[in-house]
């Protein structure tokens, strides 16, 4: 219901848009266009968190008014054991934070903490990109955090969340 | 400067857009990831209807002969405009890139879908004449069109950037601000958005606006500098009946973009390029054109001449 709601009142707001410049007084196949257009914007508007509708996709960028201040950080030690970020840049440039965000949804769906054959495959992944890419010694542990930022002292808190260890978690 | 030169700059512009994102895209070391994590989204599921394909685009070869051959097509395109096919499959090409730039994350980019949508648009509507980079540079041509199916070709180009802005400040003010008391512009929002965005790793890494934030006339600022560019995306339908408003839009919008590059590490550029090809220049005659049922009444009501 509230989904339908939505669809309608996006729907109603764009072809409003159209009313008031010229979208209705185009050429029929102009007109064809952009109503296919504006029809299929309002569907994806409406059914957030589902992408079936791509390349018409939901747009709502900082619109909760109590947002929570968090992230998820993915700290690696190479040989040296020298701590850097993984830099997600490498598998991604124009939407890197949109990996990071995937490698979370896959820690999320198997609640634990270690030893995940999906999850370590996937890492292990990442370190032949980072060995490629990088540095090729690639990383030998990699440590997911969920943190949790203080809004009034700014203090960062660590919460780990997953660990894969190139000797205890190689699928191979 | 009439409609056929600025529309071809666009499609010239938005064919070096892509060239740059997808030369910049890392898109062979997809193939080192894990093929049962890939979710093509959408239409994207097309693409691997056959359960085989999936083995066989995510190799080292094809994914870096595809974005070799995208380039060279983008690159033909921008050379040859006559040949209508050349630059359907070119945007077939960085459709399909798309999708398998989008095929193992889960969240769809904002900055490239403009771009994309554009592109959509040039190959649906081949009859608009276009001039190739070559043509563009020659001086002293005679282009004499500026017929109304030129204008309402850009009418299209620029509904695709007043759409999203608009359906933004929308789900801002409706869902965002009126069903929660308009909190988003006044509480701490703002400081969280700024604080997780400032933290969280990225390509930009700019982390200085936290700080600036602790001081209250600047965070009173930057709310209220929230409010004006969320009020300008929900009327940005009003860019197409006064040149005024539309000079105003751009002035707010553009450097609201390099403001969230410093304090979110987040830069649609692409955006603010085609803003700029699209709203700054040959406006003089546009304004005639795109007449609709909103200029009249603003007309009527003596807002605008």
């Amino acid at each position: 219901m509230y989904i339908a709601l939505r669809i309608l009142l996006y729907l109603i707001f764009l072809l409003a848009l159209l009313l008031i410049s010229k979208g209705f007084r185009l050429n029929l196949k102009m007109k064809a266009f952009v109503i296919i257009f504006v029809v299929f914007l309002s569907i994806a508007q409406g059914v957030i968190g589902d992408r079936v509708f791509y390349p018409f996709v939901y747009w709502g960028m900082y619109v909760s008014p109590n947002p929570s201040p968090d992230f998820v950080e993915y700290t690696i030690k190479d040989v040296n054991e020298i701590e850097s970020k993984y830099p997600f840049e490498i598998l991604s440039f124009s939407s890197p934070r949109a990996l990071e965000y995937k490698l979370y949804d896959l820690i999320k769906a198997c609640e634990c903490e270690n030893s995940d054959p999906i999850i370590d495959k996937y890492i292990s992944s990442m370190k032949d990109v980072y060995s490629k890419e990088i540095d090729k010694n690639g990383f030998i542990e990699m440590k997911i955090n969920y943190i949790t930022i203080d809004i009034g002292t700014k203090e960062l808190q660590e919460e780990l969340l997953y660990t894969w260890n190139s000797n205890s978690n190689n699928p191979n | 400067m009439n409609n056929i030169i600025q529309i071809s700059i666009i499609r010239n512009l938005l064919l070096c857009i892509w060239i740059f994102l997808i030369a910049m895209a890392p898109l062979q070391n997809l193939a080192y990831l894990p093929l049962e994590n890939i979710e093509p989204w959408g239409i994207g599921k097309i693409l691997f209807i056959i359960p085989e394909l999936k083995s066989l685009i995510y190799t080292e070869f094809f994914l870096f002969f595809i974005k070799i051959l995208t380039i060279i097509l983008c690159i033909c395109s921008l050379f040859f405009t006559k040949q209508k096919w050349l630059f359907l499959i070119t945007v077939f090409s960085i459709f399909i890139i798309d999708i398998i730039l989008k095929s193992h994350n889960g969240f769809i980019n904002h900055a490239q879908m403009a771009s994309l949508y554009m592109l959509i648009i040039f190959a649906i509507f081949p009859n608009i004449k276009i001039l190739s980079i070559n043509e563009l540079l020659r001086k002293n041509q005679k282009i004499t069109s500026n017929s109304i199916e030129y204008s309402d070709f850009l009418y299209l180009l620029k509904l695709v950037i007043i759409i999203p802005y608009s359906m933004l400040g929308f789900e801002r003010i409706v869902f965002g601000g009126l069903f929660n008391g308009f909190t988003l512009f006044y509480g701490d929002a703002l400081e969280k958005y700024i604080l997780k965005t400032s933290y969280t790793h990225a390509k930009y890494t700019f982390n200085f606006f936290p700080d600036l934030y602790e001081i209250p006339t600047f965070a009173t600022l930057l709310n209220i500098g929230f409010l004006i560019v969320t009020l300008m995306e929900l009327f940005s339908i009003g860019i197409l009946f006064s040149s005024l408003f539309r000079k105003i839009w751009v002035l707010i919008i553009i450097p609201f973009h390099i403001i969230t590059l410093f304090s979110m590490n987040i830069f649609f550029w692409e955006n603010v390029l085609l803003i700029i090809a699209l709203f700054t220049i040959n406006q003089r005659n546009q304004l005639r054109y795109d007449v609709g049922f909103g200029r009249f009444i603003l007309k009527k009501l003596k807002i605008i001449r």
